[in-house]
């Protein structure tokens, strides 16, 4: 156990990446980069996101995540979108999305808009940290 | 692989080039791929042969632009559907990167963007509907749930991608993950009712996870945040209508259960 990170933890991490690579398919020989970087996204929400704000953890997360899927880009000459997708995947807040439309819909508003600025937030900083990794760790290829 | 001679290059017209590139806006955005990347891959694939290319890349739509031996072309890509394959996206990035160093004439590209459009799915359907029961266990795993609910959480995915397959189809895409995120409420209801420890909106999530559109949201800031407004604005209004859609689907089934409660049915 590390700082709350369990060894399930990251075999949970390492399923959902490999079933999302499955589902968006991802090329068969790159399935181990996808369930490596889903590892990554998991492990630093969690540590980074148990002493800061939410927002933060997703942002040094996802910039982590951006950039390795980049490295992996280079190295296998294919598009950085076929790794970061399944690896981002764990970091994005659908779940407060479809809560937020929920509360509205139940009448809930007050918890229902905390929900919405929460997703907002927290796409936000998926979107400018994978803008950083592209500047930090530029594509060699246009796709 | 060698290059193409320069006086094979020089009789390229620019009508095979504009065919060429709608071809490949279509296949990119189709599979998934960011508007400012496809407006990017044109303006070059385009300098690459001697042409002088602008592009407004849309979710829906992709306008061009080409101008060279003294000819100019504008055409129109209408574009209806669009999801994420990246299989297909990895087959173009290495198709249009031979195009680009000039290692294939533009009518063999155009024959192996066919070619990559009718290329069957790198997994077996029984392995896709079983990775969506995966992905919505793991889900539900990471926020929490434990023993039953698992089991239950695998169900629902595998049903919101059998239902994925039975509904969506051609344009009906708002209405597929209508039917879908009906059919995972109304699962997840009876599996509360077999097991009533379970959390049963966590089971719903779980379960809508793949139709969830919390990575079209982060497209959509991504191409905001890259002034590709039009682009982003549109992403993001799919993001709201696609959340809109789950929602009503679920409350539809909720709502018929709460009177049949209410009816001590």
């Amino acid at each position: 156990m590390l700082s709350g990170i369990t060894l399930f933890d990251l075999v949970i991490a390492a399923v959902g990446g490999a079933c999302f690579g499955i589902v968006f398919r991802i090329p068969p020989r790159y399935f181990l980069h996808a369930t490596v970087l889903a590892m990554i996204a998991r492990l630093g929400a969690s540590l980074i996101g148990a002493s800061t704000h939410v927002g933060f953890a997703t942002f040094v997360s996802a910039f982590i995540v951006g950039a390795t899927s980049h490295v992996f880009a280079r190295a296998t000459g294919k598009p950085a979108q076929a790794f970061l997708i399944p690896g981002v995947m764990f970091l994005v807040p659908g779940t407060s999305l479809y809560k937020a439309f929920s509360g509205a819909l139940s009448a809930d508003y007050q918890s229902a808009m905390a929900l919405l600025v929460q997703a907002i937030i927290v796409t936000a900083s998926i979107s400018f940290a994978l803008l950083l990794a592209n500047w930090v760790v530029p594509s060699k290829r246009t796709l | 692989m060698a290059n193409l001679s320069d006086t094979v290059i020089e009789k390229v017209s620019p009508r095979s080039l504009v065919d060429f590139l709608m071809a490949t806006c279509r296949v990119a955005i189709e599979c998934g791929c960011s508007s400012n990347r496809v407006e990017l891959l044109v303006t070059r694939l385009g300098e690459a042969w001697g042409f002088s290319v602008d592009a407004a890349a849309l979710p829906t739509a992709v306008f061009l632009s080409v101008r060279g031996r003294g000819q100019q072309i504008n055409e129109l890509v209408r574009l209806n559907k669009w999801s994420i394959d990246l299989n297909k996206l990895a087959l173009l990035n290495d198709l249009v990167d031979q195009v680009e160093k000039r290692e294939m004439a533009l009518d063999e590209a155009v024959l192996k963007l066919q070619d990559i459009n009718r290329q069957p799915p790198p997994y077996p359907l029984f392995m896709t509907v079983l990775a969506g029961g995966g992905s919505s266990f793991a889900l539900v795993a990471a926020s929490g749930g434990r023993g039953v609910e698992l089991i239950a959480a695998f169900i629902l995915g595998t049903v919101c991608q059998i239902s994925l397959g039975l509904f969506a189809e051609g344009n009906r895409k708002y209405l597929a993950d209508f039917f879908t995120a009906m059919m995972v409420a109304g699962c997840a209801a009876a599996l509360a009712i077999a097991w009533p420890n379970v959390n049963m909106p966590r089971l719903i999530i779980g379960g809508l996870i793949s139709l969830v559109p919390g990575l079209v949201f982060v497209n959509a800031l991504h191409e905001v945040a890259q002034k590709n407004l039009v682009s982003g604005a549109a992403r993001l209004l799919e993001a709201v209508v696609t959340a809109i859609t789950l929602t009503f689907g679920v409350a539809a089934v909720l709502g018929f259960a709460h009177y049949l409660q209410r009816w001590n049915w």
